[in-house]
């Protein structure tokens, strides 16, 4: 941005006075027109679309809740399985949910809401990490208790939003909630095919072992179970297919299902392997488009969906 | 200590405020114990090495002026260079090495224990031994005087802003700037504080925002498809640009903060229409180090067309191993070393060529940019690579014939936003080319405050506040 100079120093200080009144004139400007763009922009991401700018700005009072990480979000093909089952749903998941956060989410939701008749819950969510809970502070500001949890979660970031309201817009989430301004997210499945290099590598590379899920996890997914139940919520615990070879060349990965069995008191209802046609998915872990169609159809022909009779 | 970093924002304005309440000796006192404490933060075990190499290379300086006959200075300096190599190649290729002969050995049949050496990489020991080898080999050409002062000594190989990561110091430039150390002017403190501001948004906003993205593909490539892999190898070409250009500005920029001229490490290299060009414009410091001490030493490009086809290779192999004790650098510096003799080969006849077809300057520019830049982040893959096997895995999946799309790319709002924030650099970075901001800023000083604004405003949105480590650090 500078090309050097022979020297650059001097002694002479006419400038420092001059200097000081830009940098405050600098710190001015930023501090005004950071709040104004934070505004602004507050305004339009309440308008979205987007699941969560639905749920902190109006009442969805939906039938069947799903909650879950990206496979939760790819779980079910959200517009076909209201079409199927005349349910009204909505889909809390969200790449890389973490438990704690996905609590802090479902009771949000049976705070503004009335409680949905099931709870479709994806259980791998088990494994997430807490890296998404910084993304949601842009809500923050809607929810106390999602205020609570970043605070806790991420000390630092309680600081940064108090030096720049605009920081609460850095991230995926605001960049969501401006692209479904003008409409809703519902068909936000993975499109795509597995590729056949990926195909080639699971089948000829060791699957390594699954890692036991983080202590702390298990008790916030036993949480959500019993909060749901207390509300009088059928709670119904799925692990979503993943790419066939991945599953069977898992060394542990019925260790781990049986661990989550014992641990909830409830049985999976373990979908893992249910789909067995590589064309359904978009890698390894996610069903695509058309496996989410397959999946809901799966789902509503073994009657874990209760479907309602279509309206008159 | 990160200048990314919480620690950071502590330390400097305790520096600033003991360096501008100080003069004379005091003040070089300050510089060099805030350097040495700045360097320590990272482990206070490698501030020996540090002290002991600074030592003896002002003992060798004077060694070397001292020397009543030209062979005695030779015998000096040769000594000089082989210790400062020796210890470099003790801490960063000693492992690399007793690996290599391992695998020699374990080819041809033989038996050997196998084991690993463990070395600590001491931070910046790349960066200032070179200042040292170029101090030696000054003080042998007779371009300079060794210096008769330790503490000001101390300062040039231990000056806190470029010490880990350079850019890398002349001393016949750097040593002068430390007598009579005054006050900088207002004019260039602002402008210190720009290119700081500048330096963050690109390693916050730009640089670790595309590593996100980058990474986790570079990490695992096998995993991933053709497209993403070519969105990874555009992004990562533009993440070590924006990280350790970013890194450079921000150290030059406290320099001139401070009052030093730290002369210049990048100059937009991707807009560069031929890789000698881009060889002026990229890594300056080390360019020209290794053009000055290795290139032209060698012999330049004053013997026959295969001297110097041979020179520019060995200085790009030995400018790659500089990055560190691995293969995939030394293929890096082969690549480049193969573009700048291919164009040497093929740069006339495509001039002609241009010229028959009667192309437009600027469609010729362009065309050559592009190609420089697609060469320059293939060349990319093998540096970032953790293997062979990775490498070529990306190599051949990016070049394949494959049909470009962002379909099967996963995080697309990620990809989208930053592509869009790389677009917004290079726009800004042509419009200075053209119009150059800093006459702008000179000549309408009310600007700045708004520049320096909306540059604040950038990093809020888009920046990552994660304490990354610059890229360069490990070299």
């Amino acid at each position: 941005m500078h090309s050097s100079t022979s020297s650059s120093r001097d002694a002479g200080r006419g400038g420092g006075p001059r200097l000081v009144l830009y940098v405050a004139i600098g710190a001015l400007l930023f501090i005004a027109a950071d709040r104004l763009f934070a505004a602004a922009l507050w305004s339009q991401v309440l308008r979205s679309g987007f699941r969560y700018s639905v749920l902190y700005r109006e009442p969805v009072n939906a039938d069947i809740v799903v909650l879950g990480n990206s496979r939760g979000m790819s779980l079910v093909d959200w517009p076909y399985l209201e079409r199927q089952t005349h349910l009204k749903t909505f889909n809390l998941s969200f790449n890389g949910l973490p438990p704690r956060l996905a609590r802090t989410l479902f009771l949000d939701y049976l705070d503004r809401n009335r409680a949905p008749s099931v709870l479709l819950l994806e259980m791998t969510t088990v494994f997430g990490a807490e890296a998404l809970t910084g993304e949601m502070k842009l809500y923050a500001q809607a929810s106390p208790r999602l205020a609570t949890l970043i605070a806790e979660e991420y000390p630092q970031l309680g600081w940064g939003m108090k030096l720049s309201k605009l920081y609460a817009f850095n991230g995926e989430m605001a960049m969501r909630s401006l692209y479904y301004r003008n409409r809703n997210d519902h068909d936000w499945l993975v499109d795509g095919r597995v590729s056949e290099e990926l195909l080639r590598y699971t089948e000829q590379r060791p699957v390594p072992r699954w890692e036991a899920p983080d202590a702390r996890n298990l008790d916030e997914v036993a949480e959500i179970i019993r909060v749901a139940r207390e509300r009088g919520i059928r709670v119904v615990p799925v692990i979503a297919p993943y790419l066939p070879a991945f599953v069977r060349k898992s060394p542990n990965f019925r260790e781990i299902v049986a661990g989550l069995d014992r641990r909830f008191g409830i049985p999976m209802l373990d979908y893992s392997l249910a789909i067995s046609d590589t064309a359904l998915f978009a890698d390894r872990y996610h069903l695509n488009r058309a496996g989410s169609k397959a999946f809901t159809e799966r789902l509503v022909a073994d009657g874990v969906l209760v479907s309602n009779p279509p309206p008159k | 200590m990160l200048f990314n970093s919480l620690s950071f924002f502590a330390f400097f304005p305790v520096f600033c405020a003991l360096y501008f309440l100080t003069r004379g000796r005091v003040r070089l006192w300050c510089i060099l114990l805030a350097s040495y404490f700045f360097y320590s933060w990272w482990d206070v075990r490698l501030l020996p090495i540090l002290l002991a190499m600074t030592w003896v290379n002002y003992f060798l300086g004077q060694k070397i002026r001292a020397a009543v006959s030209d062979s005695g200075r030779r015998r000096v300096l040769t000594a000089g260079v082989c210790l400062n190599l020796g210890v470099l190649g003790t801490f960063k290729y000693l492992g690399f090495l007793a690996g290599a002969a391992l695998a020699v050995l374990h080819a041809a049949g033989l038996s050997v224990p196998e084991y690993a050496l463990r070395i600590i990489l001491p931070v910046g020991i790349s960066f200032y031994i070179f200042e040292m080898i170029s101090y030696l080999a000054e003080i042998y050409r007779g371009h300079m005087e060794p210096s008769r002062d330790l503490l000001k000594f101390s300062i040039f190989v231990a000056f806190f802003p470029r010490l880990v990561a350079g850019p890398i110091l002349r001393p016949q430039e750097f040593l002068p700037q430390l007598d009579g150390l005054r006050n900088p002017r207002a004019a260039s403190v602002a402008e210190g504080l720009e290119m700081v501001f500048w330096g963050f948004f690109k390693k916050l906003a730009i640089a670790d925002v595309v590593a996100g993205f980058v990474d986790p593909v570079f990490n695992n490539p096998f995993a991933y498809s053709p497209n993403t892999l070519r969105v990874a190898a555009i992004f990562y070409s533009v993440q070590i640009y924006c990280d350790f250009s970013g890194y450079s500005g921000i150290a030059i920029g406290i320099g001139r903060m401070l009052g030093f001229d730290l002369g210049r490490n990048f100059d937009k290299p991707y807009f560069s229409t031929s890789f000698s060009e881009f060889w002026t414009r990229w890594h300056i410091s080390l360019s020209s180090w290794l053009r000055d001490y290795l290139y032209i030493p060698l012999g330049g490009n004053r013997g026959s067309k295969f001297a110097t086809w041979r020179n520019l290779m060995l200085t790009m192999l030995l400018g790659g191993l500089w990055h560190g004790a691995s293969w995939t650098f030394v293929a890096w510096g082969g690549l480049h070393g193969l573009f700048l003799v291919a164009q040497r080969l093929a740069g006339k006849p495509m001039e002609r060529l241009a010229a028959a077809a009667r192309l437009p300057g600027r469609l010729r520019s362009l065309a050559a940019g592009v190609c420089v830049f697609s060469l320059v982040t293939l060349a990319w893959i093998p540096f970032r690579s953790s293997d062979f096997a990775s490498a070529w895995h990306i190599f051949r999946l990016v070049t394949g014939g494959s049909a470009w799309s962002l379909a099967d790319v996963p995080n697309k709002f990620q990809v989208l936003r930053d592509f869009g924030l790389i677009a917004a650099l290079f726009a800004f970075e042509y419009l200075d080319l053209r119009i150059s901001f800093p006459r702008i800023f000179e000549a309408r000083p009310g600007l700045r405050p708004m520049a320096g604004a909306a540059v604040l405003l950038a990093i809020s949105l888009f920046g990552v506040f994660g304490s990354h480590a610059f890229i360069y650090f490990q070299f």
